[in-house]
């Protein structure tokens, strides 16, 4: 479905991304481990297009969409929640859910009652500013507003990322059931457990290099490969 | 007497408004502090003044000309030059010096058209008086403050309740998120533009029968831009008020105190409003505008 292949990207003038080479298939979860700076976030943003400065390959569904604009790249079937969720402060949370069917000019209101089956505490506070939600609501929210354009392939960027245990939990089970749904999903996160116990294959990277992939199955029995790519995550969370 | 300084200090501060929510409205979209706002409030003016007497006698008529002009001028700012400037990685310094540049510029193509001399709007327009109750006051600060308050008042709606007003809040709190939900920002920001310059065009006509017009008017911008910075710079909402509270001080200043040291007192009481709250009336909202 996704194919990076060699992707180099800049940030400025310096350089993010050195080679980075990945496959995404239809109803996998991947997910993409590496270190703070190892350029995971450059790598989803650059697939969005909000990256200009980039080489290589990026073919979604046997289309290049390296040239692409972030537009037409959500058009396409690709959604990002980003790191740190990014909620709109001033819009209310059915604004924001709104702003997430952008391009489907008429929004159906029965999608977004379906988002609030998924996560009941935004129907709870639907009138409610953006900026007024705690972290795990405004993540409910992130997830929930990149679901409205029914994409079909979701990249989540750290969705864990400053939560409380069990708001994390809650986040991963809703993972799970949309993957049971059928949804292809790309996951970035630092917690290398749950991570690898969620999706199917992994990767990880390195100074902005693929330097090592596997079976998550795999890649989770082997203790000293952790310890080696995923420095004290592991040890904090092993 | 106290009746009819409000009144002329509310149409005189409604204006300020328009203009402010213009200062805001670009600021807050695309980063732009377009210091040379005024100048589209010049063009209105002139414009305004060149269709109602050559052109026709409706004022609502011209008005619509006029924003539909100063829009046209607003909306080829930002391709012409703000645009450009941002996407070769210009900074907001150097956006600055290029708004300054319009700021030098049109007063000076004004002048090539126009001439150098004050233009007088028809008498007839700003004769005449409304009763309102017991109360009469002069048919044009009438017709401002109702015409600039309907305005204001389309506009919250339209931010609240179309898709397009939504985008374009989006864009104000994160121009990077409202991408990535397919919002084309730069079209959007191109529009914004567009109903910034229509609205200045409309202070510059709806000024003209108030005082006169001419070449050298858009120094009005600066006032606006204080009122803009008094509301919270950036906040539609503040822009309007800041307008308002700004042309009641200076009426009621300017008459009660002294007309000669009017703005005198206009800028110590915003310095001091300032000292008080930094971020303006209505504080500062955060824009986001990075990966």
């Amino acid at each position: 479905m996704l194919k990076v292949e060699h992707l180099i990207a800049y940030y400025g003038n310096a350089q993010a991304l050195e080679d980075i080479s990945f496959e995404v298939n239809q109803g996998e979860i991947i997910c993409i481990l590496g270190n703070n700076g190892a350029g995971k976030s450059t790598t989803l943003m650059s697939i969005s297009g909000v990256i200009r400065q980039k080489e290589g390959l990026i073919e979604f569904n046997h289309t290049d969409i390296s040239k692409k604009q972030p537009h037409e790249i959500v058009s396409l079937g690709i959604s990002q929640v980003p790191e740190g969720r990014r909620i709109f402060p001033t819009l209310t949370v059915e604004e924001n859910l709104k702003m997430g069917g952008f391009l489907k000019k008429r929004i159906d209101q029965t999608k977004i009652e379906e988002i609030f089956r998924l996560f009941p505490r935004l129907k709870e506070r639907r009138n409610q500013l953006g900026g007024s939600l705690s972290g795990g609501e405004q993540q409910m929210l992130a997830i929930g507003r990149a679901l409205i354009s029914e994409p079909k392939l979701l990249m989540l960027d750290e969705p864990s990322l400053g939560l409380a245990p069990q708001i994390i939990d809650m986040i991963f089970d809703s993972i799970i059931s949309l993957r049971k749904a059928g949804m292809t999903i790309l996951l970035i996160e630092q917690n290398v457990e749950l991570a690898l116990e969620v999706s199917d294959r992994a990767y990880v990277i390195e100074l902005g290099r693929t330097v090592l992939t596997g079976d998550s199955e795999t890649l989770r029995k082997d203790r000293s490969i952790q310890s080696i790519y995923m420095g004290q995550q592991h040890l904090l969370h092993g | 007497m106290y009746f009819d300084i409000f009144v002329s200090g509310l149409a005189v501060g409604c204006i300020y408004s328009l203009i402010a929510m213009s200062f805001s409205l670009i600021f807050r979209s695309s980063g732009v502090l377009n210091i040379g706002t005024g100048e589209f409030v010049m063009i209105g003016g002139l414009v305004g003044f060149s269709l109602i007497t050559d052109g026709t006698q409706n004022f609502y008529l011209v008005m619509l000309c006029t924003m539909a002009i100063a829009g046209l001028v607003g909306y080829l700012s930002n391709v012409l030059v703000f645009h450009p400037v941002q996407k070769r990685g210009g900074q907001s310094i150097h956006v600055l010096i290029a708004s300054i540049g319009i700021m030098i510029i049109l007063p000076q193509i004004g002048s090539l058209i126009w001439g150098a001399e004050p233009l007088s709007f028809p008498s007839s327009l700003s004769a005449g008086q409304v009763q309102l109750g017991s109360a009469k006051i002069s048919a044009i600060s009438f017709s401002i403050i109702l015409l600039s308050l309907s305005i204001m008042i389309l506009f919250q709606l339209f931010f609240k309740f179309t898709r397009i007003g939504q985008a374009m809040r989006a864009i104000a709190d994160d121009r990077v998120m409202s991408q990535l939900l397919g919002v084309n920002h730069r079209k959007y920001i191109a529009l914004i533009f567009l109903v910034a310059g229509a609205l200045t065009g409309v202070a510059g006509v709806l000024l003209g029968p108030l005082y006169y017009v001419s070449y050298d008017m858009g120094i009005i911008g600066i006032k606006a831009f204080a009122a803009a910075v008094l509301g919270g710079f950036g906040n539609i909402m503040g822009a309007v008020i800041g307008g308002i509270l700004l042309g009641l001080i200076e009426a009621f200043g300017g008459t009660m105190i002294s007309s000669e040291f009017r703005d005198l007192i206009l800028y110590a009481i915003l310095i001091l409003v300032l000292l008080i709250r930094p971020a303006g009336i209505l504080g500062i909202k955060k824009r986001r505008d990075t990966a």
